[in-house]
């Protein structure tokens, strides 16, 4: 039988719903499918300041690989697959960062402007440096899982250097 | 003094990103400044700085226009701060908004050394065939020199139409080549680079996948496709290299 919602304890929801909000590994900004991408989020002011200094990405990847960061059954991690991870982490740090700049927007909203911009993600390069933003298109019901076209193109050129690969 | 190749057409699949790959072939200093919806020259890494053209109707409206105004500085900034020779590949539905903003910081741009070049594709394609024109136009008072490369992709262009072209545009022509069904994925997947780089390398993984006869006629098709796609790209590489 479900409860009545008359009996429903909102000091309870609240302190639930934070609990169970703090026990997500980065909600806002979508599901984390692998551990790579854990990976790369979690080491993407590094990165960024490695490629700064002019460190090439098949030199990070195998650094991150040496780390145990691995695709796949345990293949070291490709520079390819590695720049379309942070192509997907930047991208979603925009969407991200514009979401709060629209609810700051937002006049009916009492949230402080400075609670949203403590949660901004960190970054180590100046503000010319970091990724363009992109528009917000809200994506259709359950399209969640579909690869981007530049997903697509770099799945297609790692075919292809496997493919290339001496036998 | 830095040299733009700015390679356009708004008419989408006319062929243009093959023939940025095949100036970055022929020039491998070069860096690409790809303007587009979405990255499309991934397999050059590093020399590809990319712009997204990101402006829909509704931000352009609801900011006054300013969001159209402001869509291009990152792209315009980059060629104001180029050292060397630039490939700046020109999305679809983008070169007339681009060009004429290029042509008021013109002299800007040339008190800073820049000089600028462009490459129109055309096809046979009626929309193609009409807006190669109408670019050339909008680049004649910047640019120093004026290509058009005529890709057969659709068929060979009518002559008349060719004709008209003024005469201080240099054009050249790409074939159509039919290529081998596996090659045509091939190429799809990896652009032109990896012809140049691994292609003949890798002639026993081709074989142990495809067989000895279906091999030979992928690296032959896709060799040859590169040579002609850079023989056709040619004349404005030349100019780009200085």
């Amino acid at each position: 039988m479900p409860p009545d919602p008359k009996s429903l304890d909102p000091k309870r929801l609240a302190r639930d719903a934070k609990r169970a909000q703090a026990q997500r590994p980065d909600a806002g900004v979508g599901r984390e499918t692998t551990g790579v991408t854990r990976a790369v989020r979690a080491g993407l002011p590094v990165i960024r300041e490695l490629r700064a200094v002019g460190v090439t990405w098949a030199a990070i990847a195998e650094a991150m690989s040496a780390q145990g960061v691995t695709q796949g059954a345990g293949k070291p991690l490709t520079a390819t697959r590695l720049t379309a991870i942070v192509t997907q982490v930047e991208a979603q740090e925009r969407r991200k960062a514009e979401r709060e700049a629209r609810r700051r927007a937002r006049p009916d909203l009492t949230v402080s402007p400075e609670a949203i911009s403590s949660s901004a993600p960190a970054t180590s390069l100046p503000p010319s440096a970091t990724p363009a933003p992109l528009p917000a298109r809200p994506a259709p019901p359950g399209s969640g899982a579909r690869a981007t076209e530049e997903e697509i193109r770099r799945a297609g050129l790692d075919d292809l250097h496997r493919l290339l690969k001496k036998p | 003094m830095p040299r733009i190749l700015l390679v356009a057409q708004d008419k989408g699949g006319s062929g243009k990103t093959v023939l940025v790959r095949a100036l970055a072939e022929c020039l491998p200093s070069a860096h690409l400044i790809e303007i587009e919806a979405n990255r499309r020259l991934i397999e050059l890494e590093d020399r590809v700085s990319f712009f997204p053209v990101r402006a829909e109707r509704g931000e352009i409206n609801r900011t006054g226009g300013a969001a159209a105004r402001a869509e291009f500085d990152g792209p315009l900034n980059a060629i104001a701060g180029a050292q060397g020779p630039v490939i700046v590949d020109v999305g679809a539905n983008t070169a007339g908004s681009l060009l004429p903003l290029i042509g008021e910081a013109q002299a800007r741009y040339a008190r800073r050394g820049v000089e600028f070049a462009l490459l129109v594709v055309l096809t046979s394609e009626p929309g193609a065939l009409a807006n190669a024109p109408v670019l050339l136009d909008l680049a004649r008072p910047f640019t120093a020199a004026r290509f058009a490369v005529e890709n057969q992709i659709e068929g060979a262009v009518d002559p008349k139409a060719l004709k008209a072209f003024a005469k201080d545009v240099t054009l050249t022509r790409l074939e159509k080549l039919s290529l081998d069904e596996r090659a045509n994925e091939l190429l799809q997947k990896g652009g032109l680079r990896f012809i140049g780089e691994d292609l003949t390398a890798a002639e026993d993984s081709l074989t142990g996948r495809y067989g000895f006869a279906e091999a030979g006629r992928i690296i032959e098709d896709l060799t040859g496709f590169r040579s002609k796609a850079m023989q056709a790209a040619g004349p404005a590489a030349r100019w780009l290299e200085g």
